[in-house]
């Protein structure tokens, strides 16, 4: 369990950190998203006790990292895969971990089996690709077999092999029972891996829900429906008014299809068919985490004084919209 | 580079982990000294630097020996003025203690420059603990590189001039430990000189002044306060000490254990730094 309380760190006046707080329980993926800067790698360092808290509190099953006696048997973490000495071996390295927090040294072959590093084991870190680093750094965090892990950009550098390898790690780690945080710039990775979703932007919390819960809370994806009597169809959708899911805006893509926001597929059906439009295809989109967090980070913007009030991602030609 | 299936790892599912027994303090440190020791040891810069210091040392007593037997064959009354100490000390002040800052300044400060210092302390987060553990390696491996260099130095000079000066195996063990000893204190002083600075290329141009910049200059300078004062930087300090006095080019204006305290305190004060600044400062 990780327990993160009214935290706030400045860098002399910047802010990088502001009245954080959520915790991240055992079993489960929690995702930590927010885009560069938003305070994530603060957030990580705190609770590992290499940067101090401004003020509040960042703990490791009630206590602050630097209290554990035998920490890396508790938290293991990866924050930085470059940082190594690139004229160590990767077995040293593990090696002199291991030592360190009184590790059995026969666990540095193991995880380098684990990792896929083990040809490797005796050849300086020098000439390790970022994979092959981020894959040795992920190899000492789990050294000490550790019931908590906490990865800051896992899957930045790798191929796909190692991000799928990435992907099935974090997943069997929660699956084990274990504490899991991951962060990531990338929504559509978090979609893939997090249970559970903490954002942060400008250093604040914006949002700790369920990965679901974010998707259909901050999301209103719109309807795509392809008619040969489009021009029909848009002035009829154009007299409805707004519903459940806000106000109703139509854009026409070209060759007969009109994309729908602000109402359901059957909404959007019943009015083609009191219109007398014919409907070739209905659907609405899958929801991506992407789309759910353009718009939260686009309300952030807006706290935060920005000046777009424009939707994301709409293709403002030949909209049609009502207010 | 295939990952293979987890199965080794413990399974949660049997429940929360119980809290560990917290280790003694003792075995803490010694934990942080194998990880030190393991480290120093696994850098190839650190077993280049020390040969190096071999070679120079060898190269210094055979140059020195052979000059001397020369002068020693044409004027036999020389040699009763010999003194094995005080090359093989001109040799370790010249030569060996730039070895122990260029492997004291590596030690302190190479985890800043590849960030490594962020899992060193996230292994043993007491600051405290890590500098303790790795000023200790750091002053072991110079105790051995003053100690060896300096055996080797006198081991090369008798061979070469041993014929016409006598060895006096006491006092040569003397000299041996005291370049031990003084080098360890040196890599005290600058490990923690290096972790306060936290750049390897300051730490050894600081160190370069200290040693044997700014003792110079002050004794060029001939005005006879400003030469005293050079005996109270640390290299001049430490010479005084592992020369028993017989240093050759300098006298300091004093003896023994002043100068020891001189160079234990300037040890003692770059640690006291060293630590507050670790402690105070983000990783």
């Amino acid at each position: 369990m990780l327990t993160v309380r009214h935290l706030t760190k400045r860098y002399g006046e910047t802010v990088a950190v502001d009245d954080l707080g959520f915790e991240v329980p055992p079993g489960r993926v929690t995702g930590f998203l927010g885009p560069n800067g938003a305070g994530k790698s603060t957030t990580m360092r705190v609770l590992l006790g290499l940067d101090r808290p401004t003020s509040g509190a960042a703990l490791v099953g009630g206590r602050p990292y630097t209290e554990i006696p035998e920490p890396t048997r508790e938290v293991g973490a990866l924050l930085d895969a470059s940082a190594v000495h690139p004229g160590r071996s990767a077995r040293a390295h593990l090696l002199a971990l291991a030592r360190g927090s009184g590790v059995a040294p026969t666990r540095v072959a193991e995880v380098l089996q684990e990792v896929g590093l083990a040809d490797v084991a005796r050849k300086r870190i020098g000439g390790f690709s970022l994979g092959m680093r981020q894959r040795l750094g992920i190899a000492a965090a789990l050294l000490g077999d550790p019931a908590v892990l906490v990865f800051d950009e896992p899957v930045n550098g790798l191929d796909m092999d190692g991000v799928l390898w990435i992907r099935r790690l974090v997943r069997d780690l929660a699956d084990e029972g274990r504490t899991v945080f991951v962060s990531s710039h990338l929504m559509s990775e978090m979609q893939l891996v997090a249970d559970h979703l903490v954002v942060v932007g400008g250093g604040r919390l914006l949002v700790d829900e369920p990965m679901a819960d974010v998707i259909a809370a901050w999301s209103r994806s719109p309807v795509t429906v392809r008619t040969p009597d489009a021009a029909l169809l848009a002035e009829h959708l154009s007299t409805v008014p707004a519903g459940a899911e806000g106000r109703v805006r139509v854009e026409d893509a070209g060759g007969g299809e009109l994309v729908v926001h602000g109402l359901a597929p059957e909404e959007v059906g019943d009015t083609a068919h009191a219109a007398g439009a014919r409907v070739h295809t209905l659907f609405r989109a899958e929801t991506s985490l992407e789309q759910a967090y353009l718009e939260l980070t686009e309300t952030a913007t807006e706290f935060s004084g920005g000046a777009s009030t424009r939707p994301t991602g709409a293709a403002p030609t030949a909209a049609k919209e009502r207010t | 580079m295939t990952a293979t299936a987890r199965s080794f790892t413990r399974s949660v599912a049997e429940g929360p982990i119980a809290p560990a027994a917290a280790p003694s303090a003792s075995r803490v440190l010694v934990r942080a000294l194998a990880m030190e020791w393991t480290k120093l040891a696994s850098l190839r810069a650190t077993w280049w630097c020390l040969g190096l210091g071999l070679v120079a040392m060898s190269a210094f007593a055979l140059l020195m020996g052979v000059s001397t037997a020369d002068r020693f064959a044409e004027d036999p009354v020389a040699a009763s003025g010999f003194s094995y100490a005080q090359l093989t000390s001109q040799g370790v002040f010249y030569l060996v203690q730039f070895v122990v800052l260029t492997l004291s300044a590596m030690a302190a400060t190479n985890e800043y420059s590849t960030r490594a210092v962020i899992t060193t302390l996230q292994t043993v987060p007491r600051r405290g603990l890590v500098l303790a553990a790795r000023t200790c390696v750091t002053a072991g491996l110079a105790f051995a590189a003053g100690a060896v260099t300096t055996a080797l130095g006198i081991g090369l000079l008798w061979s070469v001039v041993g014929s016409h000066a006598r060895l006096d195996p006491g006092y040569a063990l003397t000299t041996v430990l005291g370049a031990g000893g003084c080098m360890a204190v040196l890599a005290v002083l600058f490990t923690g000189l290096g972790t306060a600075m936290r750049g390897t290329a300051a730490t050894i141009g600081v160190g370069f002044l200290l040693l044997i910049g700014i003792p110079l200059v002050l004794q060029l300078s001939e005005v006879q306060a400003l030469n005293d004062a050079a005996a109270y930087l640390p290299g001049t300090a430490a010479i005084e000490v592992y020369a028993a006095g017989d240093v050759g080019f300098y006298t300091a204006p004093h003896d023994g254990p002043v100068n020891l305290a001189t160079v234990l305190g300037w040890a003692a004060a770059a640690q006291i730094v060293a630590y507050t600044e670790l402690r105070v400062r983000d990783a």
